[in-house]
């Protein structure tokens, strides 16, 4: 059953077949049923038939015996002989002789026909049988016979009868014999035989094996009994078709007959002959057809349901394979294997489930894979703490044996201890007092021990101190001190004390004290500190004391002369001014020396614009460089930041020691000073310095020496250059201060290059002068010719000028330039070194002039300073240079001349606005001018005058704040430079002490240019700027932004 | 005569125009500038004797920007240098440098003396 309920198919066939089954066999019943009936039917005709023939056939029979009893009884001879025999008596002759004729004749007529069994003659009177084919029966009377008494009078069927002689069924015709008068002669009569009627009705009775007919006579009893046995039937057969023929019924039926067999039978009552026809035949055979049919039909309808139930099972094994294949791999699935996938196997409802069946279990196999991922690390996880802990259990093996051993070893290092070791406990009292201890304060173990320590060691004055530091001690705090205590002989004792609270298992039961007898150090300190603040202020007052009188000396010998000399006068004012500033510049280094060497140099920690260090530092040697005709210049890498944190003095001296040295030393050439960066990240960078000259040089093997303080080259050079020797080193000391270092290469004869880095953050935020960066709109475009023999200074100009937007050319030779001016090529300024090999460039301007004019190509005379340069006077140069080049320099100079030039060609003076002399009318504002300058203030005031303006004056930012008080002031043009307050400061109190509706709109006068500069105004709160020197269109436009305020009740 | 080297015309005729073109006023300009200047100088030379970075940076300055309007390029840049060099604190061959300032100075008086209308 369970099997049954588990297979689909199974069920699915035998729910198929069962139903076929059923289905057949009801289909076989209905047609069995049905053909029965049809056959019975039929057999019921059919018998019918044969019965009605039978009937006939039999009656037939009769009906010709009759007439052949009939015609015997009528034969002539017949009657003679019977008359004879009835007239004459017994034992004649006659009678005997007609006996014996009338016996052969009718044995022979018993022979031709078989069916007359006996034929006998009865006489009249009594019926006595004179003549039988059977012998045996003549003599016997049988009077009361029927057939005799009815026979006499006429032919007479006695239908079959049991005999009283032999009791057997008999069946008899009779019929009168009668003489010529119609006398009653006797009967003849004949037993037909019944097995002649018997065999007529089994004749033909139509085909069948089972077919039979036979008759019954109306007690039941067959009419041929041998064939069926009298002994079965003692009372006579009964069987339904018997008993309703004997009753006189016709009909048919289904019924049991006399051999219990089921049969069709076909009964009749035949009245003529009183007998019961039945033709019957087995219902087996009858039926058989119909039994053929039921059983065609359950045998192809089986069959059929059997292929069918193939069909259906392969069909159904169809569908449930996949379904199979996919509860296998279900099955795989979920025995752990999450790789298998289902195979579709069909595009059915079965091939979708199998897809969605493998969509869920790669769901599964990768939520499964991360979880084992997730459980393998944990295994893992808890591995390792399984061999962690292993290690642990370990170490504290180790450990306990190691702390036992420390124990001991402890104990033995504070009993051994040089140092004073003393425990207290919570409450302050001594626990143990090491040997130490008791040389140290003199209190033997057993004298210290259990008294409470600040009692025994320190003084009524002390006391408190200790107190303090034994309760925080107690609370956690240690404490590292340096006090005084007492011995017990009551001396004093410097000690460095260290307290600290012992702590076991989270609780504190005490403290340990540590002193270390300090007297001798605290004395050795207290000598070293005096020693130390003798030697600052000896550094410090030098330094002061020294440098006072050489200032004076050189100041002095300065206003001298100044002042009308004599030339011998002059001269030795002269040597006294310089061997003054020598004198100072050797005090300044060996002071920064000895600073140096003392660690007292500080280095400052301030905001320093690197391109102003360098180029200051560069002005310093600018003269001197000039007399030798050596070209400075300096170049300063993209990557440098603008403005770093560093001592801007130092550094300076670092870069001007080495300029000075360079310049010392060089003869011909040029100096150049480059910087360039390395980022070190988190905004700190490492500024690389180097100054290259093409110098006298270095010979390699005084290379190390020269830092050394004190070293010269050699005695020649000191000699020769002077100086003290200490620079360099200096130098490098510095360097190395401000975190980097310094290296010098150098080529006899070719020149050096000392090289040093400083480490510094950059500082960030600040920029104190624009960068330039990028192109400059004034400038975009315009040419540029660059005259000069030194390369570097050419490259310099040439790199700015490009990336300011313009289009430079340059040449070291005059010729080479000469040629391109005669070619026509197009130059929109000129800048040109005044001293070169070929052509100077005073000669060059003026070869120029002969080919350009001043308006068609301006030039810029670029010269060492402090030289006065000669034949001047013909040339107009629309700007001027100096070396070295700074490019804050080459940008005022380009846009002064090429920005106030607006296009060649064209007339450089732009048309100016028209001095509005009603502008005060119109935009009637109160002005106050702050300036200190005399000739500006003229300027300006000049300016207001003309556009109807009558403006006050305040000399300072004192008074401008002054004047802002006392009155109210719609404008305050502002100059940025003067002396008390100065214009940014002045501008930052107005705006603090006076808001914005009542404040004046400030306006700064600045010379700088720079967006920085700009900058910095707006942020102290100025509200609009002009420039120096005063434009007229800017002050217009600056006065008609300003609103009128009017009075403000303050 | 002018020297026109010593001082850029461009610049004076551009101040001649701002001031509304007129020679009487550029003339007591000049003579403001002139006044000035001398004091200037004087006190740049206390300064640097003093070694007072901010006197002689101011003295500079001023001179610088004075001797700019009037087109005297070459003091205004040397004047420049010194003021620079004060911002800085720097007082090492500033004499030196004052003296090329005064020269320059020199020049530039003559020549725009010789602008100023006979007195």
């Amino acid at each position: 059953m369970k099997f049954w309920t588990r297979s689909l198919m199974i069920r699915l066939v035998s729910y198929f077949l069962l139903l076929s089954v059923v289905t057949v066999i009801l289909v076989g019943y209905v047609a069995y049923t049905q053909a029965t009936e049809a056959l019975k039917l039929a057999v019921f005709d059919r018998l019918s038939a044969v019965a009605d023939v039978k009937q006939g056939e039999l009656n037939r029979w009769v009906d010709d015996e009759v007439r052949n009893v009939v015609l015997i009884a009528e034969l002539p001879e017949v009657r003679a002989q019977v008359r004879t025999m009835a007239a004459e008596p017994v034992d004649s002759l006659g009678y005997q002789t007609a006996h014996g004729v009338l016996a052969s004749y009718l044995s022979a007529l018993a022979h031709s026909q078989a069916d007359l069994q006996e034929v006998f003659i009865l006489s009249n009177v009594g019926g006595k049988i004179l003549v039988s084919t059977d012998p045996a029966h003549e003599g016997q009377y049988r009077v009361t016979d029927r057939y005799f008494t009815e026979g006499r009078s006429g032919t007479f069927v006695q239908n079959v009868y049991p005999s009283p002689i032999t009791l057997a069924p008999t069946m008899t015709v009779a019929t009168p014999l009668l003489g010529d008068g119609g006398q009653r002669l006797g009967v003849l009569a004949v037993d037909l035989s019944l097995k002649r009627m018997d065999q007529i009705i089994q004749e033909r009775v139509g085909a069948g094996a089972s077919n039979e007919a036979y008759l019954v006579d109306r007690l039941n009893v067959f009419v041929s009994g041998e064939r069926f046995g009298r002994q079965e039937f003692p009372r006579g057969v009964h069987t339904q078709g018997i008993d309703a023929a004997v009753q006189g019924n016709d009909g048919a039926g289904l019924y049991t007959n006399y051999a219990g067999v089921p049969v069709l039978g076909v009964y009749r009552w035949l009245p003529d002959r009183e007998l019961a026809l039945l033709i019957e035949i087995h219902q087996d055979e009858a039926f058989a057809p119909a039994s053929r049919l039921a059983l065609t039909i359950l045998l192809v309808g089986l069959a059929s349901a059997g292929l069918l139930a193939i069909g259906v099972f392969l069909l159904a094994r169809q569908i449930a394979r996949p379904i199979l294949a996919i509860t296998r791999t279900a099955t795989q699935v979920a025995s752990g294997d999450l790789t298998k996938r289902a195979p579709v196997l069909t595009h059915d409802e079965v091939g979708v489930l199998a897809r969605a069946f493998n969509t869920m279990t790669e769901q599964l196999r990768s939520l499964y894979e991360g979880l084992e991922a997730k459980v393998s690390e944990l295994k893992q996880t808890e591995e390792e703490l399984v061999t962690y802990k292993n290690s642990l259990e370990d170490q504290v093996v180790e450990r306990t044996t190691e702390l036992q051993k420390a124990k001991e070893y402890f104990e033995s290092l504070v009993q051994n201890s040089p140092v004073a070791i003393v425990t207290r406990g919570l409450d302050g009292t001594v626990v143990s007092w090491n040997p130490a201890a008791e040389k140290l304060f003199g209190y033997a173990a057993a004298e210290a021990v259990g008294h409470d320590l600040d009692r025994l060691v320190t003084t009524d004055d002390l006391n408190a101190e200790a107190m303090r530091y034994s309760e925080e001690t107690l609370r956690g705090d240690r404490i590292h001190a340096i006090a005084r205590r007492f011995r017990k002989d009551g001396s004093a004792v410097d000690v460095e004390l260290l307290s600290v609270p012992v702590v076991v298992a989270g609780q504190p039961v005490g403290t340990i004290v540590v002193y270390h007898d300090i007297t001798e150090l605290q004395r050795a300190r207290e000598e070293a500190e005096s020693a130390n603040q003798a030697k600052s202020i000896f550094l410090a007052t030098m330094s002061h004391e020294i440098r006072t009188p050489m200032n004076a000396v050189i100041g002095m010998s300065g206003l001298l002369l100044g002042t009308d000399l004599s030339p011998d006068q002059r001269e030795y004012a002269e040597i006294v001014r310089s061997s003054g500033e020598s004198l100072l510049a050797i005090i300044n280094d060996v002071l920064d020396f000895s600073k140096i060497e003392a660690g007292k140099m500080d280095l400052e920690q301030a905001v320093l614009d690197v391109r102003e260090c360098v180029e200051g530092s560069l002005d310093l040697v600018a003269i001197k460089a000039a007399e030798k005709n050596l070209d400075l210049a300096c170049t300063i890498d993209d990557g440098v930041p603008t403005a770093i944190i560093g001592d801007a003095t130092r550094l300076r001296q670092v870069i001007v020691n080495l300029l000075n040295n360079a310049v010392k030393f060089t003869e011909q050439g040029e100096v150049v000073v480059s910087v360039g960066s390395q980022p070190l990240g988190d905004q700190r960078h490492e500024l690389q310095f180097a100054v290259r000259d093409t110098g006298i040089g270095v010979p390699p093997d005084r290379l190390d020496r020269l830092f050394q303080a004190f070293s010269q080259v050699d005695l020649s050079t000191s000699r020769k250059y002077g100086g003290t020797g200490l620079g360099l080193a200096i130098s490098r000391r510095l360097c190395e201060l401000m975190g980097g270092r310094m290296s010098v290469e150098s080529t006899p004869n070719q020149g050096s290059t000392f090289a040093f880095s400083i480490v510094a953050e950059a500082a960030t935020g600040v920029t104190t002068h624009v960068e330039f960066s990028g192109e400059q709109p004034q400038l975009i475009g315009k040419r540029l010719l660059v005259v000069d023999d030194n390369a570097t200074n050419r490259r310099i100009v040439v790199q700015h000028a490009h990336a300011w937007g313009m289009l430079p050319r340059d040449t070291a030779s005059s010729t080479e330039a000469l040629g391109w001016i005669q070619r026509g090529d197009p130059f929109d300024i000129a800048i040109v070194d005044v001293v070169m090999p070929e052509m100077d460039g005073v000669a060059l301007a003026a070869e120029i002039r002969k080919h350009r004019s001043a308006r068609e190509l301006p030039l810029v005379m670029f010269s060492s300073l402090g030289r006065r340069e000669t034949g001047l006077d013909r040339i107009e140069f629309a700007g001027y240079l100096s070396k070295p080049l700074k490019p804050s320099n080459l940008y005022d100079v380009l846009m002064n001349i090429l920005a106030a030039r607006p296009a060649r060609g064209r007339m450089p003076v732009a048309a100016r606005p028209a001095l509005d002399g009603k502008m005060a009318k119109r935009l009637p504002l109160r002005i106050l001018l702050a300036e200190d300058n005399a000739v500006n203030q003229k300027l300006a005031l000049r300016l207001l005058g003309q556009l109807g303006y009558q403006a006050d004056v305040a000399a300072n930012g004192l008074e401008a704040i002054g004047a802002l008080e006392r009155q109210h002031y719609d404008v305050v043009l502002m100059d940025m430079q003067m002396p008390e307050l100065d214009g940014l400061d002045a501008t930052r109190q107005i705006c603090q002490r006076w808001p914005p509706p009542e404040r004046p709109r400030i306006i700064a006068m600045t010379a700088n240019a720079m967006q920085a500069d700009r900058e910095l105004c707006l942020a102290a709160g100025m509200d609009d700027y002009i420039s120096k020197p005063i434009r007229t269109d800017e002050l217009i436009a600056a006065l008609g932004r300003s609103p009128v305020l009017g009075e403000v009740i303050t | 005569m002018t020297e026109p080297n010593v001082i850029d015309k461009g610049a004076l005729d551009e101040l001649q125009e701002t001031t509304g073109g007129d020679p009487e006023f550029l003339a007591e300009l000049i003579e403001t500038y002139l006044d000035d200047a001398p004091g200037l100088l004087a006190t740049m030379r206390w300064a640097i004797g003093a070694a007072n970075a901010e006197e002689l940076r101011r003295a500079a300055h001023s001179l610088k920007s004075n001797s700019a309007s009037f087109g005297a390029r070459i003091l205004a840049t040397r004047c420049q240098e010194l003021e620079q060099q004060a911002k800085n604190g720097i007082f090492d061959g500033a004499s030196e440098r004052l003296v090329h300032v005064e020269t320059a100075y020199a020049d530039a008086e003559r020549a725009l003396r010789a602008l100023l209308p006979p007195a």
